[in-house]
């Protein structure tokens, strides 16, 4: 049997994996051991999850349908089935599309390397690793809350609903229903007693389950956006020392003592700190050629390399071939970023769209519902607790999608703030078409429909707020 | 379509269907002055019949115009014949520019693909194909509802809304036939000239794709003089072929852009009344479920317009992606700054517009669905105030 090996973005990403795992969604590779009789086992534990979920959420709709009737109530009933047809449909997307995940998550096995940019490729390659544990911290901590809140809250206050009275047609009395987490019709009678404890413990593990359907598959999403952008910054921060690693592939090497009149060739450095530190008042508004001109006078220290070597450019053919593949390490490694941000749109684009399109209903109906509050009561807590949770869940992927807008569009002044004047002819093309290329910021569309960036989310949150205001003025 | 060899693939097989489709209803230009008198009687037929249900409609709104919902059903039909009287005007003032474009398919830089690459190029053209076929399928659908409808009626119902200057009773049968006809006219010259476009339309993406792979498998490494000088070529060859593929996208928008404009301004306002039809209507009947046929093929209409315009755009935004997917690291000075100048020209997308006023992209389709709405929630407000 082959030794289970993780590698890349997997090993990174093994917790959030292993919780996906166990939340019940159809992710069956990354097992050490995958024979028949276990990949069954996993695979039916996966099903029953699934069956579990629609049956519950055919009982949700089955009560929707039921109580029709009451206004109040349908709106209530529709908010929570369209906040659970989000949960439903992030798995059944995962299950149908599994194969583009694995594909992301396999995306980065076999990243190129440099021996002059392994420390800094190490560096943030830690720092994204903290970052996603982070997140995974965050998102548990929040679902887990979620999940106790609701419990709790449902034992505060009555359970009850109002239906018309049977004796007379216009007045409404309250019927007690069972204390349950979500309204939902069941064939057996749950109001009390041991059928009603079961039912309160499955629909306890319904919501949990759902809600952490919904999160982790979202935080996997943010975790591949934090690795991008890390990435990002490691090019932009190698990007300096590229550039001044290619000023050596200069073919015409001016003496520096004529151009700048130095007084000492190797002492510069020396100079410019005491100069500078020393004569700061001195300098403001003056203009001295040393201060200047300092870059240039490291550059000429450069040049000075490798004196005395093979070839007109002052380096031996080992220090050219070095400058050229550090070139193509910065090209190769970016060029795989492009391609790790596509395979995340694909992957994820479609289930982004289906999100905001639910999003958006269930919004405008809690707007609705939101006018309706009294007081500072159950039907207050349960209303402003599910904005807020529906405008996190679009916060959290909304940051992250503006961040590597952000870090993807930065790298042109990255490009541009390294000393490429010093370049080469190659150098500078290089330079011209990187910054041509990143002009352009990587961004994930939902679907090429819209971007994911914090605009969205400030247009969902404007609209929200519009919708209250219109509704409260009408009431 | 089976293809044996490269050699056998002709772009301009593509809309084979629709140029005959065309040729038979005499509106489609033909090279050689053949059988003329078959064509010219065979389009004159076509645009009497056509103008004639436009007049009767027309007259027949004249005479609605106090009653909201009997107004919005002629209007409803009355518009879209009147979309279709102006693409077909269009398409006949715009027709010689069809055989430059069928020129321009025949050029070698449209074949310049692998084995592989005409698989792509054969599986879009197929999507297109099946689309085609559906929408066909739900235009005859609607036809045969047409005709059924008034026969299931006890009254002499005719089936299109119209006002005849005789008594309808006494020529039942005459004017059914008149008004069946119309509608087949409309619909076959609607229908093949919309999927003529959308083909045109595939085939140009196709190219675009092509165009990108070719792009990004451009090999820049060279030891020499002679490679550096095939490489020059073929790169020379990738430029070529874009601006092939920018003219041919020209050419189409010049021919069918008026059109499609017409086509979205009243798309806004029929679907926007099919709606309220669908509303007004009962729904366990036979015309609910010819309303809602109809209400496809409009919605259908307009967003495959869209989508395939959509297509080009977001494909030609990807071509300087693609390019730096390439090993242009490699290149030579040379070669690296023509690779700059054509990443300027892919920074600007080519788009298809309708009229220069609005772009055909999915943006669009979403804007004309809620101006749709919009005016439909207006026009219930106004119905229920009226009832």
């Amino acid at each position: 049997m082959m030794k289970f090996k993780v590698s890349g973005l997997v090993a990174d990403l093994m917790p959030n994996i292993r919780l996906i795992q166990g939340s019940g969604h159809f992710m069956l590779n990354y097992h050490a051991d995958n024979s028949g009789a276990l990949h069954t086992l996993r695979l039916g534990y996966c099903c029953v999850t699934l069956v579990f979920m629609l049956l519950q959420y055919g009982c949700n709709f089955v009560n929707l349908v039921l109580e029709r009737g009451d206004v109040n109530d349908l709106a209530a009933n529709t908010i929570t089935v369209l906040f659970f047809t989000h949960c439903i449909t992030k798995f059944v997307y995962f299950a149908v599309r599994s194969k583009l995940f694995y594909r992301t998550l396999g995306i980065w096995n076999q990243p190129n390397s440099h021996p002059l940019f392994v420390e800094s490729n190490n560096r943030y390659h830690a720092l994204a690793l903290k970052k996603m544990r982070r997140l995974l911290y965050i998102i548990i901590v929040w679902t887990s809350f979620s999940a106790i809140a609701w419990t709790s809250i449902t034992f505060v206050g009555e359970s009850v609903h109002t239906t018309k009275d049977p004796e007379n047609e216009n007045l409404t009395i309250s019927e007690p229903i069972p204390r349950l987490l979500v309204r939902a019709w069941y064939p057996w009678n749950a109001m009390s007693g041991m059928p009603h404890m079961l039912t309160l413990i499955f629909q306890v593990y319904y919501v949990f389950f759902a809600l952490a359907h919904a999160n982790l598959l979202d935080s996997l999403f943010c975790s591949w956006l934090i690795f991008a952008c890390e990435q990002l910054q490691h090019l932009k921060e190698i990007m300096k020392p590229l550039m001044e690693l290619s000023a050596t592939l200069d073919t015409y090497v001016p003496k520096s003592a004529d151009l700048f009149r130095a007084p000492s060739a190797t002492s510069q450095d020396n100079l410019i700190e005491n100069d500078y530190n020393s004569k700061n008042e001195d300098l403001k508004g003056v203009y001295s050629t040393r201060q200047e001109l300092g870059g240039h006078f490291r550059g000429a220290a450069l040049q000075n390399f490798g004196a005395g070597g093979v070839g007109p450019n002052g380096l031996t053919k080992k220090q050219e071939l070095m400058v050229r593949s550090a070139i193509k390490y910065w090209v190769e490694r970016h060029k795989h970023v492009v391609r790790l941000v596509t395979a995340i749109g694909d992957a994820y684009g479609v289930a982004l769209l289906l999100h905001m399109l639910t999003s958006t209903i269930m919004l405008t109906l809690l707007a609705y519902q939101a006018t309706k509050i009294t007081g500072v009561d159950k039907y207050a807590a349960t209303v402003i607790g599910y904005l807020l949770f529906a405008l996190a869940q679009v916060f959290h992927f909304c940051i992250f999608g503006n961040r590597l807008i952000e870090e993807s569009s930065s790298v042109m002044e990255a490009a541009y703030s390294c000393h490429w004047y010093d370049g080469s002819e190659e150098a500078k093309t290089f330079v011209q078409i990187v910054c041509q290329q990143c002009q352009k910021a990587m961004s994930i569309s939902g679907a090429k429909f819209f971007t994911i960036s914090l605009d969205l989310f400030a247009s969902v949150l404007g609209a929200v707020v519009t919708y209250f205001m219109v509704l409260v003025q009408l009431k | 379509m089976v293809v044996k060899r490269i050699q056998a693939f002709d772009l301009r097989d593509v809309f084979k269907t629709e140029r005959t489709l065309l040729s038979l209803s005499g509106f489609y230009p033909q090279r050689h002055q053949i059988n003329v008198p078959f064509y010219f009687t065979s389009a004159l037929i076509n645009v009497v019949v056509s103008y004639l249900q436009l007049f009767s409609m027309f007259g027949q709104m004249v005479v609605d115009r106090k009653d909201l919902s009997k107004l919005t059903d002629t209007l409803l039909f009355f518009m879209t014949h009147f979309t279709f009287l102006g693409k077909l005007t269009n398409f006949g003032y715009y027709r010689q520019n069809l055989l430059a474009i069928e020129d321009d398919l025949c050029a070698r830089i449209f074949y310049s693909f692998s084995e592989k690459q005409l698989g792509i190029l054969i599986s879009k053209i197929g999507s297109c194909n099946t689309i085609a076929k559906i929408f066909r399928m739900s235009c005859v659908l609607c036809i045969i509802f047409y005709s059924v409808l008034p026969l299931l009626g006890d009254e002499k119902n005719l089936p299109l809304p119209g006002w005849l200057p005789y008594d309808t009773d006494a020529f039942y049968l005459e004017t059914i036939i008149f008004q069946i006809l119309s509608v087949c006219v409309s619909a076959y010259n609607n229908s093949s000239i919309d999927i003529l476009t959308w083909k045109l339309i595939a085939v140009a993406s196709g190219e675009m794709e092509i165009l990108k792979e070719n792009l990004r498998d451009l090999e820049y490494k060279s030891n020499g003089d002679k490679e550096l000088e095939v490489t020059k070529e073929t790169f020379g060859i990738c430029i070529q072929q874009h601006n092939a593929v920018i003219d041919l996208v020209h050419k189409i928008e010049f021919v069918f852009s008026k059109g499609i404009f017409m086509q979205f301004l009243s798309s806004v306002i029929i679907i926007c009344f099919t709606g309220f039809q669908l509303l007004v209507v009962p729904m366990a009947s036979i015309q609910f479920v010819f309303l809602v046929m109809y209400f496809f093929c409009m919605m259908c209409q307009v967003a495959m317009y869209c989508w395939y315009g959509h297509e080009v755009m977001t494909t030609s935004d990807e071509l300087g992606k693609f390019c730096y997917m390439s090993n242009w690291y490699d290149s030579d000075i040379n070669i690296r700054k023509s690779i700059t100048i054509f990443l300027e020209k892919t920074k600007k997308p080519v788009v298809l517009t309708a009229g220069k006023f609005v772009t055909l992209s999915l943006a669009t389709l979403t804007g004309i669905l809620r101006s749709s709405y919009s005016y439909f929630a207006v026009l219930q407000h106004l119905y229920q105030e009226d009832s």
